[in-house]
């Protein structure tokens, strides 16, 4: 009975109630009508297409840099990588890696310089992270419309200058980690009549599992990472500076390190994202995903000042699952459009939530 | 050889204001407007804007950072707007109207917005600003869903095609400028609405005189140190929720002054901004996150707004598109907030290193 | 000693906080009355059952003292006022006579008929609800209901009937 107890104050009520309410969800699904291998199909989707954007949240909480509300200028970094990964006409998993080389050096660049910009301001770094993401955006804005790519899939047509809001990547790197080695149950069988229906439910649930497998990858170099001594060090910076300055570990050094790694993993998950949604988004689009980043590593246990993997994966599960169920289901239980206003709602509550806990006390 | 030391931190205190005027006066030429049209649209936003930014100078006063909250007020403003159009009440008593029913609101609004902020403490200026976003989905829930099903909606002009949902804009034509055009002043070639600065004014009056009162004075005691003020028996947390209620209120007369000069209303996103635009504009005017005061608001509208105003134009005519004009704009607002926040918080870690510095010198050499 | 103190504060705060509130529901109740607007339409036209006749060469009306408009026999016109109480006048074209009348407006009405050759000849009511065609409620009982004068608190509000 206590081990329970303990469970449920480590695990949190919100966490628990989350939880229940997405079984819920999944258990009214087909009463209003879902589908529930498409619902699965999709949460699963959804949830490699952000688990990298969540990780990058990781690096800096754990060094005492707090949210990373500024993931937008990994995020454009990212863009520059997949744009020019289209402007040279890379396809299939050489425009996939080649957006994400291109993108690399960016990100570093981008992120050693927001590190400094953070070590100069320690004590207000999640406000000034979200104006400089927003100002990185805005700027980006002007550079959409002047760099001269000209790809004709990406520019406007009619000026053919300036890049357009929405590019597909349709023929370049659409879904190629998704399809790859993806388990599709049993959509070779055609039968006829009253069977076609049988096989139509089975065929709609594909697991993407090429991204799921990337990732993962991503996900264990990270958590290696954290082990080394360069991973150690920073979760001391983070959760005790005095130990920290007195080990001779330099706190600036790190602080600055995690947000460089943050700002990859940022990069590098905007073209994961891309390939999994099918479009490559520009302009104001990377205004709004930070806040679904930090949304869902809150809800997986994490803390202003400390995260795990852990936190990582039920977060990401459980926010995009709720966000993938909750408008679903509701949507065609009341017959209407409401899945913007829940959306809203769910994510920010979520967060407001988070911000108004106690600092965890260090076990 | 002081000479330069005080110049040198003449500029670092008003860095932004100077870096404004700066970009200001450059962009004026190629925007290709002209001065009277820029002083009179000045005069128009210093009327419009003004008592928005004005709203943000308690909680400050209070320790609490910059009230990315106010939108709740705003939003408070903007139901009783709809509720004023829907009843079909016009002229200034339709604005006087619609301030009304968006006071209960906006008090009922800061209290949970002051209660929240003070669960965060440390952290109010991030909590704001979602916590914005948050009730604007319950504001979106009650105008797109609720309003014309459950809470019946009497004009059928205003709610949307289906049934139920406000409509997306809002015609005022009932109450547009009727503050403005109250005590219309024509002063050579510029039109001055003399109404709408003497409610401002009004409301100057009333910061001036809060301050000096006991509320204001233990808010500027838990502004200064939560933790003195606690022990000399001051209710921090009241005091707090306190400073915000009236800021939302504050907020709610200022978006519906804000939005009878725009003369419709976007009904869901007409508050999305408000909050950017008056922290911006507070900043640019030399306020910090702990200090504000009124002059901060003036010279803050004026230069931030004639920024908005020349901008784009110049973007468009140097660069062939008013789209760049546009991002610029942004992108130097919110470029603004974000070098002041970094200047303030790298002064204040300034601060104390010194400080720190300094007694570690002394007790260096006290211990010899 | 210091619990009667007590009461008496609590007591005094009781009653002011009640009086804000009268105060409030009443500025609530005086803004909605005073800016109340509505629309009038002027109709100059002959009355259906042929009793009253609209003067010849037509009417220049003015009301509130506004610019006077031409209203011809069989015309309409619209204008938009706030508030509840407005004076009329009327100056027959070919004439000169001049008439003011006063009408009171109903306050739950938005949009409301005024008939001049009612007015004119002083037949009650000369204000009646305007229901336009596209509009018109279901049952005719609804619309008869509301054919005479109604002082201003005394009519509720209700939701137009859906179309």
């Amino acid at each position: 009975m206590d081990k329970i107890k303990q469970f449920v104050t480590d695990f949190g009520w919100p966490r628990i109630i989350i939880f229940i309410f997405l079984v819920a969800l999944f258990i009214a699904a087909p009463f209003v009508g879902v589908r529930i291998d498409a619902s699965i199909s999709d949460v699963l989707n959804r949830f490699g297409q952000n688990m990298l954007f969540v990780l990058a949240m990781v690096p800096m909480i754990q060094s005492g840099c707090g949210l990373n509300f500024g993931l937008s200028i990994g995020i454009i970094a990212g863009l520059i990588g997949s744009t020019m990964s289209v402007q040279f006409g890379l396809t299939g998993f050489l425009g996939f890696f080649g957006a994400v080389g291109f993108a690399i050096p960016f990100a570093i660049i981008f992120g050693w310089l927001y590190g400094i910009l953070l070590n100069k301001v320690k004590g207000e770094e999640m406000t000034i992270a979200m104006y400089v993401g927003f100002a990185g955006v805005m700027f980006m804005c002007i550079m959409w419309l002047i760099l001269p790519y000209n790809a004709p899939t990406m520019v406007w047509g009619y000026a053919g200058k300036g890049l357009r809001t929405t590019i597909t990547i349709e023929g370049f790197y659409r879904q190629v980690l998704n399809e790859f080695m993806a388990i599709r149950i049993g959509d070779s069988f055609v039968f006829p009549t009253g069977m076609l229906l049988f096989v139509a439910f089975c065929a709609s649930f594909v697991f993407p599992t090429g991204m799921l497998l990337f990732v993962a990858f991503c996900a264990f170099l990270v958590w290696l990472f954290m082990r080394t001594k360069t991973g150690t060090a920073l979760t001391a910076v983070g959760s005790n500076p005095d130990y920290a300055r007195a080990s001779g570990i330099s706190s600036d050094k790190m602080r600055t390190v995690s947000v460089i790694i943050s700002t990859v993993l940022g990069a590098v998950g905007i073209v994961v994202f891309q390939q999994s949604y099918g479009f490559i988004q520009l302009y104001t689009a990377p205004l709004q995903m930070p806040f679904a980043a930090v949304a869902a590593i809150l809800i997986g246990g994490a803390s202003v000042n400390k995260a795990s993997m852990v936190n990582v994966l039920i977060g990401a599960f459980l926010f995009q699952g709720l966000l993938t169920m909750t408008p679903s289901v509701i949507n065609s239980a009341l017959k209407t459009d409401i899945s913007e206003v829940i959306r809203i709602i769910v994510s920010n509550g979520i967060i407001i939530y988070a911000l108004t806990r106690k600092m965890k006390v260090a076990k | 050889m002081s000479g330069n030391k005080t110049l040198g931190r003449f500029f670092s205190e008003n860095a932004v204001v100077i870096i404004f005027v700066l970009i200001t006066l450059a962009a004026i030429p190629p925007s290709g407007l002209s001065i009277p049209y820029i002083i009179q649209e000045m005069i128009t936003r210093l009327g419009r804007n003004t008592f928005l930014v004005l709203a943000l100078i308690l909680p400050i006063y209070a320790g609490m950072g910059l009230n990315f909250g106010m939108t709740l007020g705003a939003m408070s403003g903007q139901i009783g707007l709809i509720l004023a159009i829907n009843w079909n009440i016009t002229g200034v008593e339709g604005l006087a109207f619609a301030a009304l029913i968006g006071t209960p609101i906006s008090i009922m609004m800061g209290y949970i917005a002051g209660a929240v902020l003070n669960r965060a403490k440390g952290r109010e200026m991030v909590t704001g600003y979602i916590l914005a976003f948050f009730i604007n989905g319950v504001y979106q829930f009650v105008v797109l869903y609720m309003m014309g099903s459950i809470f019946p909606i009497r004009n059928p002009a205003i709610v949307l095609s289906r049934g139920y949902g406000i409509r997306n804009t809002l015609n005022l034509q009932g109450v547009r400028q009727t503050l403005d055009t109250l005590l219309l002043l024509k002063l050579g070639p510029y039109m001055i609405p003399v109404a709408t600065f003497i409610v401002i004014a009004g409301l100057c009056v009333f910061v001036v005189w809060f301050k000096k009162t006991k509320l204001g004075q233990d808010m500027r005691a838990v502004g200064h140190d939560m933790a003195v003020a606690q022990a000399a028996g001051i209710p921090v947390d009241r005091t707090r929720i306190i400073a915000i209620i009236i800021s939302t209120v504050l907020a709610n007369f200022g978006q519906i002054i804000f939005l009878q000069n725009m003369g419709n209303m976007a009904t869901y996103n007409a508050h999305d901004q408000t909050s950017f635009f008056a922290v911006a504009a507070i900043l640019v005017g030399g306020a910090s996150v702990k200090k504000a005061a009124i002059s901060n608001v003036f010279i803050g509208v004026i230069l931030l707004h004639v920024l908005f105003v020349v901008t784009p134009r110049a973007g468009q005519n140097l660069f062939g598109s008013a789209m760049i004009g546009e991002y610029f704009r942004q992108f130097i607002g919110y470029g603004v907030i974000a070098l002041t926040l970094v200047l303030y918080a790298w002064k204040a870690r300034q601060n104390t290193a010194r400080a720190r510095e300094s007694l570690r010198g002394g007790a260096a050499g006290g211990a010899k | 000693m210091k619990q009667s103190v007590d009461k008496k504060t609590s007591i005094r705060r009781l009653l002011i906080r009640l009086a804000l509130v009268v105060v409030y529901a009443g500025l609530v109740m005086l803004t909605f009355v005073l800016g109340k607007g509505h629309s009038l339409i002027i109709d100059n036209k002959d009355l259906a059952d042929g009793t009253l006749t609209a003067a010849m060469d037509g009417n220049m009306v003015s009301i509130d003292g506004r610019e006077a408009s031409e209203v011809y026999p069989g015309d309409r016109i619209m204008e938009t006022v706030k508030g509840q109480t407005h004076t009329v006048a009327i100056e027959d074209m070919s004439g000169g006579n001049r008439i003011e009348r006063t009408i009171t407006l109903p306050l739950g009405e938005d949009m409301l008929l005024v008939s001049i050759p009612k007015l004119i000849a002083g037949v009650a009511p000369a204000v009646e609800v305007f229901v336009p065609v596209n509009v018109a409620p279901p049952s005719e009982s609804e619309s008869e209901s509301k054919n005479e004068f109604t002082s201003p608190d005394a009519v509720p509000l209700e939701p137009l009937p859906t179309p």
